[in-house]
Order: C-alpha cells, then sequence, then structure tokens
C-alpha cells in the first residue's frame, strides 16, 4: 500500500480529532511517522459536520478542520434545518472554542467561596461519589437538586435517568420556553402533546403577534428561509406579513405592516380581530360548523346553558373596547380581519413571543382561536404538528428503595403542586425555598448548563440561598457567576469537542435528528458532563449503575439511533439529488427503499453526513392535530375544566390551585380564550412601560466570550459592546435626555445605567432594553420583580413600570 | 474572462448579520475592542447599513449589506500612490498589504466607506484562525475581496483537473451563510447566470450610480415586481 497522509489518518480512524490524539501520543512506529511526515506536509482539511448549540434552533454545521484544529465554520449543506445557511450566532463557536478563559481542568474550592486551585479529575469525582452515597444512604438523596439549562435530547434523557435512578425529584430545567413540549393554550384547545409547527414558508399571510420570528424565535435560520420563500417565489405572488408588536423590531422592519400595540394587551386585539371576523361573517364557517367546539352557546348533560365564543367576542371585545385598551385603530382591527379572511392560506402565531403578562395563558388561548376562524388547521401553509422521533427506547430505569423514598418526596421549587399545579419548573421560586429550607434543605446542587445567577431576577436572595447549600457542583467550561459559587468545577467541554445529539422538535413538523462527533479533540483537561455523569453513576453500584449501562455517552447515542434505522423510514441526508430519488420511489411506487445493508453502514453515514431526517412521514390530517375530548378544536377547552375539576376534587374548592385561578369568580370564561381588560394605564412615579427582548446575536448562555457578537451586537440602533435603552425621541426630549445619554432606568426593584438611544420605532410610554449577555453589561432583568407566571412557571417579565432620567 | 459580482436582494434581507459574522471568520477580520470601536474604528469588511424613510417620518427603515463593490470604475485606485490597490482582470479590487504604506487616501476617496484601517495590531495568528488568509498588521488597509483566496482555491482545483471553473464552484462566504438567500454571487460575465439574469431585473439599482463608480454589486429593490 501506497503509504500517504491521507491513508495514515484513515487508518487511526478517520476523525480529525482522533488523529490530534494518537500524533500526540503515539510513540509507535506510526506516531513516529506522523511527526515525521507532520514536518513537511501541507495539514489535511477536513470537513466535520456538527451541530450549533448557540440556540435551539438545531442548525447543521459543517466545521473545518487542519490536522484537528477548528478553522472555520459553515452551515451543512446537506442539513434539512438550514440548508447550508447558518445565522450570526453560528461563528461565535470559534471564539468559545478558543477562548482563553476557558477552565483548563477541574477546580476545587480553596477557602472562601470563588476561591479555586485545580484538582485531578480521579479526586473531584471521588468528592462527588462519596457525597452521593453518604446522602443516599442517609435516606437524603431527595436533598439532591440538578438545575439544567436550555438543552435537549439524549443529554437530558441522561439526567433524568439519573435523577430517577438515584432518587431525587429535583430535576429543575432553567430556561424559558421547551421546545420539546406544545404551548399550555394549545394542548387545552387541540389536545395535542407535541409542538405543534407552522408551515411558514407556504403561507400566504403571516399574522404574528409579537413572535420575534425573524430574530430570536424557534430557530431564526429555519423561518428566514420561510421568510425569503414568502417573499420571492417564482410560483405565487409576494406574500403578505403582519407584525404586532409594541417595538418595531427587525421583524416588524421587515413586515409589510407593523402594528405598535399596548404592551400585554395581544389578547384584547385577537378578540378584537375575531370580533371584527365574525360580524363581518369572514371566518371559515365550513371549519368552524364541523370542526369546532364551543363556538355556539351550548347547553351541556346537565341542561346548563353555555356562553358560547362567538356572543363572548361579541359581547365583551367591541371594536372601539379593544381599540382603546390596544391603542389600534379600529380601521386597522378591521383591515387585518379581511386580510385574514381573504388571503389564504393564513397562519397566525404568537407561540413564543415575550410572555405577554399575567394574562398570557388567555392571550395565547385568544391569539390561536383566530387560527381556527381562518380554517388553517391541518392544511398546506397552516397549522401543523411534529411528528414523533422514532428513536429505540433505552433499557428501563431500575429503581431500589431509596430511590422511591426520595422519588415520593415533595419537589423543591413547588413545581406541580397547589397554584404551580400546571407547571413541570418553578426556577423562579428557588431562592425563597432554598434560603427557607422548604420544604427540605438542598444538600447539594448541580448546575448544569445555567448561569442562574447572570439571570436570574432575584439574583441577590439566589446567591444568599446558594451560600446556605453545602456541596455545589458545577458543569461550566468557563468560570462565570455561578460556577464561581461553587465548591467543585467539573467543566464539560464545549460543543464543537464532543459527541452531540439534538432532536430538533420545533420545525416545520418533519422530524430531524442530528448527530456529531467531535470536530476537535479537547483543547484543555476537560470532560463531556454526559460521560461524567455515566462515570459516576458506576461508583454508586446497585440499581443505579445497573440504569446506566454504558460505557460512554457515544454508546447511549448509537443505542437511541438504532431506533431510526429500524423504523424502516426517513433518509439520512444527503445531496438533494441523491434524496430526491429515494424520495420517488417511495412516492411513485409506494415503498421505502433502504440505503444501507446494516445499522453499522447507516451509523457511520448520519455520523459522517450529519443528520437523519423523515419529510414524509409527519401527521397532517385534521385528525392528529385534533385530540380533544370532543375530536374537534375547542374554543370552549374540556381538557381545561377536567384539570380544575381534578383539582378540586384533591384540594378542595378552597385549594391555592383553584383560588389563584379564579375559579369561582370567573365561571366559564376561565375555560373561553377570555382575557381580562388590563387596568388603564396611569402610574406618575414610574410612567414608562419596560420592555426587554432577545437579540438576534446573543447565544444562549449571553455570550460574554463572543467579541464578534459584543461588537455589532445590532443594526437597528448603532450599538456595540454596551447595553442600551430604547427611547422614543419625543419622550426622551420631555425629560431632557440626548442620544447617547447616561441615563438611570429605574423601577421600583432597582435602578441600572446604560446609554439612551434614540428609536422611533416604539410607542412613545414604553422603552426597550435588551438582553446583552456580557457580565458587566447592567441586566435589565435587575429591574424585573420575581414574579412567576402560574401557568409557566418562568418569569412575568414584561410588565415592570419605569422611569428614566440622566446620570 | 469571467466578470465577478454580486446581488443583493433587499426584500429578503432580514438584516441578521449572518454575512458580517461569516465574512469576519472567512477573512480573519478581529474584534477591535471597547476602546477602538467607540472611535469608530471597527473593521467590517461586510457591514449592514441602515436607511431610514424621511417622507415617512422616520417609521420605515431598509437594511443594506455592503461589502466591497468592487466598482468597475473604482475610485480608491487611483488615489493609491503604491499601487497597493487596483483591479484586476475579472473586475476584483485587490488590496496588497505589503505594498501599503498606510496613507489612506483610498478611503477617503471611497464613497462607500467600504475600506478600514488597521491602527493597531489587533491580532496575532492564533488557533481558529482561516489559514488561507493572512493577518493584517497595524498600518495597512485593508477591505473586502469578494474571498479571493476561494477564487484561487477553485481555480486550481479546476486547473488540476484540466477544467473551467463550475458555476457555484467559486461562492463567497457572506453568501454561503446568509440564510434569506438575499445574496447571490456568480459571473456577471455570463449571461445565463443567475446573477447576471437578477442584475437585469426591474428591481436592480446600484448605491449612488451617479457617480460613475459602475459598482459590481448590484441591489434589488423591495415590493412587487419581476425578478
Amino acid at each position: 500500500m501506497r503509504f500517504t497522509r491521507r491513508t495514515f489518518l484513515q487508518v487511526l480512524g478517520g476523525t480529525a480529532g482522533a488523529a490530534v490524539v494518537a500524533k500526540g501520543q503515539l510513540s509507535s512506529k506510526v506516531g513516529l511517522a506522523a511527526q515525521d511526515i507532520e514536518r513537511w506536509a501541507t495539514p489535511e482539511e477536513v470537513m466535520v459536520p456538527s451541530i450549533c448549540q448557540q440556540c435551539p434552533g438545531g442548525c447543521g454545521l459543517m466545521v473545518r478542520t487542519h490536522d484537528g484544529e477548528v478553522t472555520g465554520i459553515a452551515g451543512n449543506p446537506y442539513h434539512p434545518i438550514n440548508r447550508g445557511s447558518v445565522c450570526p450566532k453560528a461563528f461565535g463557536g470559534l471564539q468559545i472554542l478558543y477562548d482563553n478563559t476557558r477552565l483548563k481542568g477541574p477546580m476545587v474550592r480553596a477557602k472562601e467561596r470563588g476561591q479555586f486551585q485545580p484538582i485531578e479529575w480521579d479526586k473531584a469525582l471521588s468528592m462527588v461519589t462519596s457525597r452521593l452515597s453518604e446522602l443516599r444512604s442517609k435516606g437524603l438523596s431527595h436533598t439532591v437538586l440538578i438545575l439544567g439549562g436550555q438543552y435537549r435530547g439524549y443529554r437530558d434523557n441522561l439526567w433524568r435517568r439519573f435523577a430517577e435512578a438515584y432518587g431525587t425529584p429535583n430535576y429543575v430545567r432553567v430556561r424559558c420556553f421547551s421546545p420539546e413540549k406544545p404551548a399550555l393554550a394549545h394542548y387545552l384547545m387541540q389536545g395535542v402533546t407535541s409542538p405543534l409547527s407552522y408551515d411558514l414558508s407556504k403561507a400566504q399571510l403571516i399574522l404574528s403577534f409579537g413572535a420575534s420570528l425573524l430574530e430570536a424565535w424557534l430557530g431564526p435560520v429555519h423561518a428566514a428561509q420561510a421568510f425569503a420563500q414568502l417573499r420571492r417565489s417564482s410560483e405565487r405572488p409576494r406574500g403578505w406579513f403582519i407584525q404586532v408588536d409594541p417595538r418595531r423590531s427587525p421583524t416588524a422592519i421587515k413586515a409589510d405592516r407593523w402594528i405598535p400595540i399596548v404592551p400585554g394587551t395581544d389578547g384584547m386585539l385577537a378578540l378584537g380581530i375575531a370580533n371584527a371576523m365574525i360580524r363581518e361573517g369572514l371566518y371559515d364557517r365550513d371549519f368552524v360548523e364541523k370542526q369546532t367546539f364551543g363556538f355556539e352557546d351550548w347547553v351541556d348533560d346537565s341542561r346548563q346553558p353555555h356562553m358560547g365564543f362567538k356572543n363572548l367576542v361579541l359581547r365583551d371585545y367591541s371594536l372601539v373596547a379593544v381599540s382603546a385598551a390596544t391603542g389600534v385603530p379600529v380601521k386597522s382591527i378591521i383591515e387585518i380581519a379581511r386580510s385574514l379572511a381573504t388571503i389564504k392560506p393564513a397562519v397566525v402565531i404568537g407561540e413564543r413571543g415575550p410572555a405577554y403578562g399575567p394574562d398570557d395563558l388567555h392571550t395565547r388561548m385568544a391569539i390561536h382561536s383566530l387560527n381556527a376562524l381562518v380554517g388553517n388547521i391541518g392544511v398546506l401553509g397552516g397549522l401543523r404538528i411534529q411528528g414523533d422521533l422514532p428513536l429505540a427506547s433505552l433499557p428501563p430505569i431500575r429503581r431500589d428503595e431509596a430511590a422511591n423514598r426520595g422519588l415520593a418526596q415533595p419537589r423543591i421549587d413547588g413545581a406541580g403542586r397547589e397554584q404551580y399545579l400546571l407547571v413541570s419548573d418553578t426556577t423562579q421560586l428557588l431562592p425563597e425555598r432554598i434560603m427557607n429550607g422548604t420544604p427540605y434543605p438542598v444538600n447539594m446542587l448541580f448546575l448544569f448548563a445555567t448561569n442562574p445567577l447572570a439571570n436570574h431576577p432575584a439574583k441577590q436572595a439566589l446567591r444568599s440561598a446558594m451560600k446556605k447549600i453545602p456541596f455545589i457542583v458545577s458543569f461550566s467550561p468557563f468560570l462565570d457567576d455561578s460556577s464561581a459559587m461553587a465548591d467543585l468545577i467539573l467543566p464539560d467541554h464545549t460543543y464543537l469537542e464532543r459527541w452531540q445529539d439534538d432532536p430538533v422538535t420545533h420545525l416545520a413538523g418533519f422530524t430531524s435528528f442530528s448527530v456529531a462527533r467531535p470536530a476537535t479533540s479537547p483543547l484543555h483537561q476537560t470532560r463531556n458532563t454526559a460521560d461524567v455523569v455515566l462515570q459516576i453513576t458506576k461508583t454508586q453500584g446497585g440499581t443505579v449503575a445497573e440504569s446506566f449501562p454504558w460505557k460512554k455517552f457515544e454508546d447511549v447515542l448509537h443505542q437511541g439511533v438504532h431506533g431510526l434505522y429500524a423504523a424502516k423510514r426517513g433518509y439520512v441526508v444527503s445531496t438533494t439529488s441523491e434524496e430526491e430519488s429515494l424520495r420517488k420511489v417511495l412516492e411513485r411506487q409506494g415503498y421505502w427503499v433502504p440505503e444501507f445493508q446494516d445499522y453499522d453502514a447507516f451509523w457511520n453515514a448520519l455520523v459522517q453526513r450529519g443528520a437523519w431526517w423523515d419529510p414524509t412521514g409527519f401527521p397532517e390530517s385534521s385528525k392528529a392535530l385534533l385530540k380533544t375530548a370532543s375530536g374537534k378544536f375547542e374554543f370552549y377547552s374540556s381538557a381545561f375544566k377536567r384539570l380544575v375539576n381534578e383539582a378540586a376534587k384533591k384540594e378542595g374548592k378552597d385549594g391555592r390551585f383553584m383560588k389563584t385561578l379564579g375559579v369561582e369568580q370567573r365561571g366559564d370564561l376561565l375555560y373561553l380564550p377570555a382575557v381580562t381588560t388590563p387596568p388603564t394605564e396611569e402610574n406618575d412615579q414610574f410612567p414608562l412601560r419596560l420592555n426587554t427582548y432577545r437579540l438576534l446575536s446573543r447565544p444562549v448562555g449571553g455570550g460574554g466570550n463572543q467579541p464578534w457578537l459584543l461588537e455589532q451586537p445590532a443594526v437597528h440602533v448603532r450599538a456595540s459592546w454596551e447595553s442600551w435603552v430604547e427611547v422614543h425621541p419625543e419622550t426622551a426630549a420631555t425629560l431632557g435626555i440626548q442620544e447617547e445619554d447616561w441615563v438611570w432606568v429605574e423601577s421600583e426593584k432597582g435602578r441600572i445605567r446604560v446609554r439612551a438611544k434614540f428609536y422611533t420605532g416604539t410607542r412613545r410610554n414604553v422603552v426597550h432594553i435588551p438582553l446583552m449577555g456580557r457580565g458587566e453589561n447592567p441586566n435589565p432583568n435587575d429591574l424585573i420583580a420575581n414574579e412567576p407566571d402560574i401557568f409557566r412557571g418562568f418569569g412575568l417579565f414584561n410588565t415592570t413600570r419605569v422611569r428614566i432620567r440622566r446620570a | 474572462m469571467a466578470l465577478w459580482g454580486m446581488v443583493i436582494d433587499l426584500d429578503r434581507c432580514t438584516g441578521c448579520q449572518a454575512c458580517v459574522m461569516a465574512c469576519k471568520a472567512e477573512n480573519n477580520v478581529p474584534a477591535v475592542g471597547q476602546k477602538e470601536a467607540e472611535r469608530g474604528r471597527i473593521i467590517s469588511w461586510m457591514q449592514v447599513l441602515t436607511e431610514t424613510d424621511e417622507e415617512h417620518h422616520s417609521e420605515k427603515m431598509r437594511f443594506i449589506p455592503r461589502p466591497c463593490l468592487q466598482c468597475d470604475d473604482p475610485p480608491c485606485t487611483k488615489v493609491c500612490p503604491v499601487y497597493a490597490t487596483y483591479r484586476n482582470p475579472e473586475g476584483i479590487i485587490a488590496q496588497i498589504y505589503n505594498r501599503c504604506i498606510g496613507c489612506r487616501f483610498c478611503m477617503a476617496a471611497c464613497p462607500y466607506n467600504a475600506k478600514y484601517f488597521n491602527w493597531y495590531t489587533y491580532q496575532k495568528e492564533k488557533p481558529g484562525q482561516n489559514p488561507d488568509v493572512s493577518v493584517r498588521e497595524k498600518g495597512v488597509v485593508e477591505k473586502c475581496t469578494f474571498c479571493h483566496h476561494r477564487l484561487q482555491k477553485a481555480r486550481e482545483r479546476a486547473h488540476a483537473e484540466k477544467r473551467e471553473i463550475e458555476p457555484g464552484e467559486y461562492n463567497t462566504a457572506c453568501a454561503q451563510a446568509c440564510p434569506a438567500q438575499a445574496i447571490i454571487f456568480g459571473d456577471l460575465a455570463d449571461p445565463g447566470s443567475e446573477v447576471s439574469k437578477l442584475a437585469r431585473s426591474p428591481r436592480a439599482f446600484k448605491l449612488q450610480e451617479e457617480l460613475g463608480t459602475k459598482p459590481k454589486v448590484i441591489y434589488l429593490t423591495e415590493g412587487e415586481g419581476g425578478g
């Protein structure tokens, strides 16, 4: 065999990462030969598919490497989510990887909190495992709290499994939304248990209530591609896009029409539009008659009359009242209603906008009602639903008595009980409950992929609470606000250095699963946290160890992915033409053709190309989309009614859940999309409303170590490095504020000092502060009271009032 | 001979800056830091400009991604005393760092502010950089080169395989990254190429055409209309 560098690397295992390890460590003849070659050979370029982890969008990357060193990032041209393009955040991956402030290895607290010294991995791990065993043997396994940030897939799976096998109910997620779950409003009205998706690229009209479609919605790249289709496509006329938002965001700039709205009144506007549609007979009568429940007045089994959606809207949400509350002229409301009725297919989104205010659930229900009035459920260019991924189930979790005892304990964050009955995580309550030891003191805290001390609205309280926890373990690759509080830091790899998976659950409906091998070998003495979890469980023995029969994370992926191979559907992504031909067989001849002889070939192809997807197998029928008790879209949510009845049985009519919800006072209105009219806005002390928003250039975790993104964070105002507040020039004039002045923004809770930027794209009594991810930048969350929303468990971030004065 | 050009569809552009960051990663453009940024010294070969519509009380805004427009009649080359910047036969305005004496005449001459000066040594060679592009030092002017190194690579590959460069084989980093596919790059001399078809669209216009610079970056305006 002719021995070339290329064949040599192939012999060593093919991955760029493996090649580098080998070069550094092998002293065999092969290794020495490699070093000889190294002196004169041009570095070999290897492209490694990977997954961007800067936001939950799940774009496929193609990482360019030269001898294992990452030299560039581009989109994976095969990946169905982004088809080769990326958003600006993708390139920040280079700066995370090579950030020289990264932790070089495990660290242990020296004396005071915040002081560290290096420690060896083995010693560090034994500190964790001995504590875990001790707590478990004392019957205190439930006092271990795991805080996890924004991630999904098998890493989530492993932590969940660990919590269950070890015996703690306290696996709490800190994140503003869960991409793998449907919004509660969608569950209540449609009965769906997987997230809805939107056929944006085929829609002819998009009406968006504050969803920052083109910035920080479910995936900016996918959304931008859909937007491009809406704008320019050879087959059809240019689509129409309406954005309702208090601020003229970049999304609103690109819209054909921007509707400035009083913050927190989106639900009112939606019902006003419904009113206009009903009065002018513009709704889809056929769909409403056949496929919805609760539109007309109705009588239940016990002959009780109930008001229908139609009369509710006609009675309570007249155009004049809606216009007064929302600040949107009657004429505009009617025009939107007419556009919705005449431009087909139309889709109404608003699902993951900013929090809409205290009436979040009903606001979302009101917005979602418009989709039923338009009749776009299960139609091309309308609403769809995510298909399920056919991943293989992992072996069952084994539980012993200790685990069962621990799991029977109530959760520390109070989720799933009392007024938080409908919520899976309430991080907002943690500071107080940890501080007071309710319902019991926390003995150990794991922090994974989250930095709550940077962003939590009650971060001072959380800091004091964390001081009470005897042992904190952080997996952060960086020394950040939260990891500085830790007793032990076991740094994770950054994403280009580790095995990754990503089941993307929130797109145009098709299912897709990405797998990535390391693009480079680890730069420092870090370890994949998923592997660390596997290692920890080994030492716990018994059922805990039995629940984790894998040596390394890669084995977990290998086992789960087998389901994709065995499902006999879908394709490993590849160039469009190759895939087309396989799909044509399916479409014309009706059978699916396997591309691979065995699972090994499938796995290898998957790792080489980066993802698997099934473009055909997602449910589209209205049956799949309407899974309520009545099999129809429910304006009157019987599922909600059922939940409340069950709660009433469990905790009585005077229970916290019933009281907070106002079950008695609201009566039927609770189950209908009836938003409460917000009180009129008069507040002399704090005359302005604060709106915080997420920039497109802000990655998960804040991106404090990504200079490119921090230097040019946005283009709608001239900004660089520093955070700012957007003020209408006329408002600024009355306050005596000049452009670029330093100002104090003050709320009841606190104050921050930022630069004023003039921006005409806002309502005059609203000011806007972006969430800028940089440690020393002032954080607008410091102004916001720590109120959890009882339906989402997350903070109400858009209800704060402020005043501004020159600093 | 090819004539490389670019069409940017402003109707599709969402102002996301993917092109900006893609360019920085591809061409080893550093972040200059907060102090230098305050002095207006950010280097951004591709930059998203905004334009507000005064007629509508600034209620309308548009995003304009601006690379070097690679003028066919470039004002910048004519003022360079040392031939550090010149128009090459394929229409790309080249910049030779080793010749540049840092006089910044070309920066003053460019009506589009597409040229940038290295006031300091903002970075050294380090991991994570693109090995195909040299790192510029203090005292030289730099700008967008239409990712010229990619053309060289594509040409070498084609030459080795004894063929012509195929359409799409040479693409710029910004066009490759753009999620809205607003940036189309290609050969303007080939009447069949997508870029030349779009350049003839009724929506097409050029920035400050009246100056006679003949830019090879052509914009498509928003709204209805063919193309």
